[in-house]
């Protein structure tokens, strides 16, 4: 089993792995893809748990009315913990569309011409 | 061919031609000639389908992933369709229904787990693996036993979420069209075998992008009419829903679902990381083109699971306005059906039987879609891990794990039918929670750590996804709903509902210890090919020509 040759399929030629990591592109790539992945899950994975946190310890705090009415907090909570998912979602693409996707193509580019 | 879809229409013709009516509570023939015209019709549509995907797949690609040709748009409809079952429709309205904020719960905790899946997991996969999430944990570890206990893992998750969907299903197709549980459960294997041997992935997918759009067409269509009775006001909605529920304002907050800290927490984990861990789920990941598909794909699940599951709960406080009071669905006092019903009551309260019959019949087709993705991942999991590696040892033979994966559809078809009716009588509510338990402490720590961390070895992934497969089910069956609810004792040895704080943490702290301990040169060597593997996840360069496998 070895991996450490990569064939691209349609000009089948060969690189190694180490070439790829030595590329800027491929620290760029890493390090974009850093930046947002690791804000993001922290954000949703942490407003989850405080979420059922709550509801664990202070289950009465989710009961306060919201505006003045009968809606309450919990309501609001839950929610908004939904409208946050798209939200997070929605900001991975296009971040994902606008900056790994070019690194990624470069780095398969140049994997194709140069090497 | 020809042959089996004759049979197939003989056995679910006759199968509802010896529906007797069994209680005449409920059922009305209205309802019957409708949701049943409406169910036949969705048959005759997704059997049409079945037989043209059946002449496209002729290739194992095209049986597991329908060929990498969904786009991601379809895809993210089609993993809306794999993940609402019938159970968070029916299920969740029916918790909101009984006790109001307790079904938000379920519905936030179902929904946070996709962007974790965007985020960690849906990119890799696609660059990394070919047919099974398997394919990605072994990438770099030794095929053999980590392909064992990834299969193992799939399966079980598959058994029990099959269990209790045909419990689910027999149940409800008893009540609504007025067919005996056991045709209902056998008509529901029938034509979930038929779609998965004939047609495959690209069969499959279709039945779920069909179903998608009837049950959020139908879910929204419910939604809407119920905010126009409150007009439009959530606030007037949740008001009168606070004045008629028998609890009052206690609907508003959490209640009585999670009684402590302990259980909510491990229920959420479970929640949470075990929709990253469901075989039937993953599998769709390598039915697109490339990584960029994968992460469209989730994008839109995302929206399409989190809007059904607003609607959900809209309709959910909608039965509670609509129901209370009324006589007509009420049998001495409690609501005809059960706790399951009140979305199809509130679909006749709000559009009389031509509505009832078709959110039935919808309901009905959820079903049968869900059953099919999960029967195809069964499959999968038997013939790509288990049947290629330990009879054909890794020597690709496309034509027979084809045939193999026919074969254990129709095995695992049979199996479901028999374990639908023998746990006809068992409460198996517990059982979708205990899916996404098995889910989250025994596929999901592997498969992130092996993408992700570089100290991983196959010892490691072996004994600590082992330990915690072993540690939920135990739990389980030491727990309140099988100690108690199901052998009877009076009081649990572990006294939690939800095991999975316990046991996903077991799977982690074993995963790392056994791991790091490992000193064999074979350990060595994974750890020095992670590099290479992370090159190939982050770029998907060589993901066309996985030829490792």
């Amino acid at each position: 089993m070895s991996h450490s040759v990569y064939a691209l399929t349609n000009r089948m030629i060969m690189l190694t792995s180490q070439q790829i990591q030595a590329m800027p592109e491929y620290k760029a790539l890493r390090a974009a893809r850093r930046k947002i992945i690791l804000p993001l899950a922290g954000i949703v994975i942490s407003a989850y748990f405080f979420l059922i946190l709550t509801i664990g310890f202070f289950p009465k705090a989710l009961g306060v009315s919201f505006i003045g009415g009968v809606t309450s907090f919990g309501i609001a909570a839950g929610f908004g913990l939904i409208l946050l998912c798209f939200a997070v979602t929605g900001v991975y693409v296009s971040y994902a569309n606008r900056k790994i996707e070019p690194l990624v193509k470069a780095i398969t580019q140049k994997a194709k011409g140069e090497l | 061919m020809r042959l089996l879809l004759l049979t197939l229409l003989f056995l679910s013709s006759s199968a509802f031609a010896q529906g007797e009516p069994t209680t005449g509570e409920l059922i009305m023939d209205v309802l019957t000639d409708q949701a049943l015209l409406m169910f036949f019709a969705f048959v005759l549509l997704t059997v049409g389908i079945t037989v043209w995907a059946a002449r496209r797949t002729k290739s194992a690609n095209d049986f597991y992933a329908a060929g990498g040709g969904i786009s991601g748009f379809q895809n993210g409809l089609a993993i809306a369709g794999d993940y609402m079952s019938a159970a968070s429709f029916l299920g969740i309205a029916g918790l909101v229904y009984a006790s109001g904020f307790d079904g938000l719960i379920y519905a936030v905790g179902f929904l946070v787990g996709w962007p974790v899946v965007l985020l960690l997991i849906a990119e890799p996969l696609r660059n990394l693996g070919k047919y099974t999430f398997a394919d990605v944990a072994s990438f770099r570890l030794q095929q053999k036993p980590v392909r064992i206990l990834a299969a193992s893992g799939s399966l079980l998750t598959v058994v029990l979420y099959l269990i209790a969907q045909m419990v689910g299903a027999g149940k409800l197709i008893e009540l609504l069209f007025d067919l005996p549980y056991e045709s209902a459960v056998l008509v529901i294997g029938v034509l979930m075998t038929f779609y998965v041997t004939a047609g495959g992935m690209l069969a499959t997918t279709w039945v779920q992008l069909i179903k998608a759009v009837l049950l959020l067409g139908g879910a929204t269509l419910m939604a809407v009419l119920v905010m126009v009775q409150v007009g439009f006001s959530f606030e007037t909605m949740f008001a009168t829903a606070v004045d008629v529920h028998e609890k009052g304002s206690d609907i508003m907050a959490p209640g009585t679902l999670l009684k402590d800290p302990i259980s909510a927490l491990s229920l959420g984990i479970a929640l949470m990381f075990g929709t990253a861990g469901l075989p039937h789920v993953l599998m769709r990941f390598f039915t697109v083109k490339d990584a960029v598909q994968a992460r469209r794909s989730v994008f839109y699940a995302t929206g399409f699971i989190g809007y059904f599951y607003i609607l959900t709960f809209i309709i959910g406080f909608g039965a509670i306005v609509l129901l209370t009071g009324n006589d007509t669905y009420f049998v001495d006092g409690v609501l005809n059906g059960g706790k399951n019903m009140p979305a199809i009551h509130l679909s006749h309260a709000l559009g009389g039987d031509p509505l009832m019959g078709f959110i039935s019949a919808v309901a009905f087709a959820t079903i049968l879609a869900v059953v099919s993705g999960l029967t195809l991942a069964g499959s999968s999991a038997i013939s790509h891990d288990l049947y290629a590696t330990l009879v054909l040892k890794g020597k690709r033979n496309e034509k027979k794990e084809v045939r193999v994966s026919q074969i254990a559809t129709v095995c695992l078809g049979i199996i479901a039918v028999m374990l639908g009716i023998v746990f006809e009588k068992q409460n198996v509510a517990f059982m979708v929670g205990l899916a996404f338990c098995v889910a989250a402490s025994a596929n999901f720590p592997v498969l992130i750590l092996s993408m992700y961390w570089k100290n991983l070895t196959t010892r490691g992934a072996v004994i600590g996804g082992a330990t915690g497969l072993l540690t939920a089910l135990i739990l389980v069956v030491l727990g309140p709903t099988v100690w108690v609810d199901v052998f009877g004792f009076t009081s649990p040895i572990f006294p939690y509902k939800y095991p999975a704080l316990f046991s996903v943490l077991a799977a982690f702290i074993t995963i790392w210890l056994v791991s790091v301990t490992d000193k064999s040169p074979s350990a060595q060597a994974e750890r020095e090919a992670f590099e290479e593997q992370l090159v190939r996840s982050q770029t998907g360069i060589g993901a066309d020509a996985a030829s490792e496998h």
